[in-house]
């Protein structure tokens, strides 16, 4: 289905945060395209948006033919070439599908070349990777489409009932009913999703975080070195003993940069990527194992529709999913944040990397290192959140920092766009 | 648009010359570069060893208020200004952010005149008026477009240009004049105005400006005297949660406050109450007056020490529920803030020792921030 774009206006554009799939189409978009009866004059633009009948004709008019286009679209007949059609038997004991014939592009990215946990004899690259298998909820989306037929072992034609039945909330295949909703929406979408390792439990590794290699790395050393020289000649001794009712910036201290004050003032401990990681808390949900698992594990890994995939080595993936339900999961709490984000590998740094700027600055904090997208299905309704793991304490102060206080009294400072159009921002 | 709104609004005075000092703290002007090769440079560093100075620190002075868990700065002669100006602490009662209703009264009652001295607030009432007319015209030309379609489809003739009525506006000013006259503002007895405003604070803000800074005394409501440092925050924690008694948990709703705030005031932020979203805290890179807020900060305890381990209450409260993290982040992202959940790791119960440093209290929490954003699959595809 085409979505038709905001052309030529673009005070209708709809605000960043509007779904797509919320929005009505513009149908008489489609019928152009789909069938030959309507007359495909130019493209339909989409006009104002209108609140109440305001009782002319054109207004009538301009509503008919959009309902029109829409029933058009709908009495679309649905074809099947019989050269392409696929045919495949599930099998009950392993949960899967083997594949008896396929043709067609839509499998390209779908199953295994062999049921997991099992030792295969295939040697060459080619017959590892081909195709053998699919998986529970690649099956029922495939029937679902029309695109497949699945058979039982004795010949027996499967109903769209019979496959959710034997694939849907057996403890065999472990596909619950919120896990197929969110394939099947990102599939629809035009993603790429495939079973992550972790999808029935078994614990991934813990990830740490390289070494950020800094390019001022001399510099602060250099400053602090000095800055201790001087504290020793300059500044008066501190006193001995300091009391509860003494401030924590000691009345006697006297300082030449607001960096130095809030030096001292940062006492609260804070999670920093390049401390060592407390294996305690996570290690004791990993080693659950594959009997109860943690709802906080990431299920697929998704990729973008104009990746090139290939299944024998698929890139890292674009986005990881871990799917939960609301009625049966809590909002996560920190060691089950800690648990989800620490199977995620940090992805290698970008090249505009360095960037100044306070962009830069805000979205490097508001991105996070690494981040994993929380699939949360209630009652078939799925709303997608992104977790940013982040850190405000590494990033250090945010203002003013060194570069700043040049700035200082001058009417300059590349201050924010969006402040200034409205008078004083609030 | 018409050309009023256009216009942009009077220009103010130089905010980056007003707002220039980030906290109420005087600093020592900074040494120029040393230059190990030039001699000269060697003088000011001479000098400062020689003549050692400290520069005096402003101090200012509030008054507790249990009742409404706040402490009241007064600021008639510009008392409290330095607060709001180094650092945005503070609200005025009577106005939107620093304390601006003597001027507004002033102008009421016409010691100075209409445009000196225009406050946020005026701009703002003024623009909203502009748009308000705009709209008005706005309407009145739909509204004739409308009826010229209608007359076409029935084939009529096309009406007589009318005037404009010029009588509504009249009667708006005169209801304006009535309403203005109906409230007088308080003299003293020498006729001049009463300053009825001042500036409160909340109460991490006045803990950090106490007690970390050491530059505001806090005075008891009843005695008239400043109180320790040392008993603002069992003061503080008792008037957040009066039912607690004895031994304070680690958990009670000012320490978390508290703690947050402390730890985002020392990464240079400019932390405001974040009630008008829903959130705790809302992050601003400089202040207010700068650009909006970046980060809307949501506090949620986390009990992860051993020693909660049969804790039944624990679950509760460290989940949310999950239309509240939705609906959240839906009021925050339509206002292009980022919602960020802001864990705090509580220490165990019992953990505190009396007569502590403030110091070794914070140092035992640990903070860890996760940003939640809203993902669209038919957004990301690309």
């Amino acid at each position: 289905m085409a979505d038709p774009e905001p052309e030529d206006n673009p005070t209708l554009a709809p605000p960043e945060d509007t779904d797509l799939a919320d929005e009505i189409q513009d149908w008489r978009l489609l019928s152009s395209l789909a069938s030959s009866k309507s007359d495909p004059t130019s493209l339909p633009r989409r006009g104002e948006k209108n609140f109440e009948p305001d009782g002319t004709n054109r207004q009538e008019s301009v509503l008919n033919e959009s309902r029109e286009a829409m029933r058009t679209a709908l009495e679309v007949e649905r074809k099947f070439a019989g050269k392409t059609s696929c045919q495949c038997t599930w099998l009950e004991e392993l949960g899967l599908a083997r594949v008896d014939k396929l043709r067609g592009p839509h499998f390209k990215n779908l199953g295994v070349a062999a049921p997991p946990n099992t030792t295969t004899t295939a040697n060459s690259p080619a017959e590892k990777t081909s195709l053998g298998y699919l998986l529970p909820e690649e099956t029922i989306y495939m029937l679902e489409r029309g695109s497949l037929e699945v058979f039982y072992p004795s010949g027996i034609p499967m109903s769209l009932q019979g496959i959710y039945a034997a694939c849907i909330g057996s403890s065999k295949t472990r596909v619950e009913a919120e896990v197929y909703a969110v394939y099947a929406s990102l599939k629809r979408s035009g993603y790429i999703v495939r079973r992550a390792a972790t999808f029935d439990g078994t614990p991934g590794e813990e990830q740490q975080a390289e070494e950020v290699v800094g390019k001022s790395l001399w510099s602060p050393w250099v400053r602090g070195m000095f800055s201790s020289i001087f504290a020793a000649v300059f500044k008066p001794s501190q006193p001995a003993v300091r009391t509860p009712d003494d401030s924590i910036i000691p009345t006697a201290r006297e300082f030449r940069h607001y960096e130095d004050v809030y030096k001292l003032l940062s006492l609260v401990p804070y999670h920093s990527f390049s401390s060592q990681p407390s294996s305690t808390s996570t290690s004791q949900s990993l080693a659950n194992g594959t009997a109860h698992p943690s709802p906080w594990r990431v299920h697929f890994d998704i990729w973008k529709p104009a990746t090139k995939f290939k299944r024998s080595e698929p890139p890292p993936p674009d986005f990881r999913i871990c799917v939960v339900s609301s009625r049966t999961t809590d909002t996560p709490s920190l060691t089950d944040v800690n648990t989800l984000l620490s199977t995620i590998p940090f992805p290698s740094p970008l090249q505009g990397e360095g960037q100044a700027g306070v962009g830069a600055q805000m979205k490097k904090l508001k991105e996070g290192r690494r981040s994993v997208l929380l699939a949360v299905v209630d009652s078939g309704v799925v709303s997608y959140l992104r977790i940013g793991d982040l850190s405000f304490g590494d990033d250090g102060v945010v203002y003013p920092r060194r570069g700043d206080e040049a700035k200082r009294g001058r009417g300059g400072g590349k201050g924010r766009g969006r402040g200034r159009g409205r008078g004083r921002g609030r | 648009m018409t050309e009023e709104v256009k216009k942009r609004s009077p220009q103010g005075p130089n905010i980056h010359l007003l707002y220039a000092d980030p906290l109420p703290y005087v600093l020592l002007p900074p040494l120029p570069p040393l230059h190990l090769h030039n001699p000269l440079s060697y003088i000011p560093y001479i000098l400062a060893y020689l003549f050692p100075s400290t520069p005096t620190q402003p101090t200012f002075t509030a008054a507790f208020h249990p009742e409404s868990r706040s402490c009241h700065v007064d600021v008639s002669n510009g008392g409290g200004d330095g607060l709001w100006f180094k650092g945005f602490f503070g609200k005025g009662t009577l106005s939107r952010s620093e304390p601006t209703w003597f001027v507004r009264a002033r102008r009421a009652v016409g010691e100075i005149g209409q445009d000196e001295h225009l406050t946020s607030e005026e701009i703002t009432a003024r623009r909203r008026a502009a748009r308000q007319d705009f709209k008005k015209e706005r309407e009145k030309a739909e509204q004739k477009e409308r009826e010229r379609i209608l007359r076409e489809e029935r084939g009529e003739a096309p009406p007589l240009p009318e005037d404009d009525k010029e009588s509504e506006s009249e009667v708006d000013e005169e209801a304006i004049e009535q309403e203005k006259d109906a409230y007088t503002y308080p003299t003293d007895t020498n006729g001049t105005l009463i300053n009825l405003e001042h500036l409160q604070l909340t109460l991490p803000e006045s803990l950090f400006l106490a007690h970390a800074l050491g530059t505001l005394t806090i005075l008891d409501p009843h005695t008239s005297r400043s109180i320790p440092q040392s008993q603002l925050l069992p003061l503080f924690r008792r008037a957040y949660n009066p039912v607690l008694g004895g031994v304070m948990p680690p958990d009670d709703p000012f320490m978390l406050n508290y703690v947050v705030y402390h730890h985002f005031r020392s990464l240079g932020w400019v932390v405001k109450p974040g009630v008008k979203f829903a959130v705790d805290y809302l992050l601003y890179r400089r202040g207010p007056v700068f650009s909006h807020a970046e980060f809307a900060i949501m506090i949620i305890p986390s009990y992860a020490h051993p020693s909660y381990e049969g804790d039944v209450e624990r679950k509760r409260k460290e989940s949310r529920p999950w239309h509240l993290l939705h609906s959240t982040n839906r009021v925050c992202s339509q206002v292009k803030k980022t919602v960020i959940l802001c864990f705090v790791e509580v220490p165990p119960v019992g953990s505190e020792v009396g007569g502590e440093r403030l110091e070794e209290t914070l140092r035992r929490y640990k903070v860890r921030e996760v940003s939640i954003r809203r993902w669209q699959p038919s957004r990301n595809r690309d």
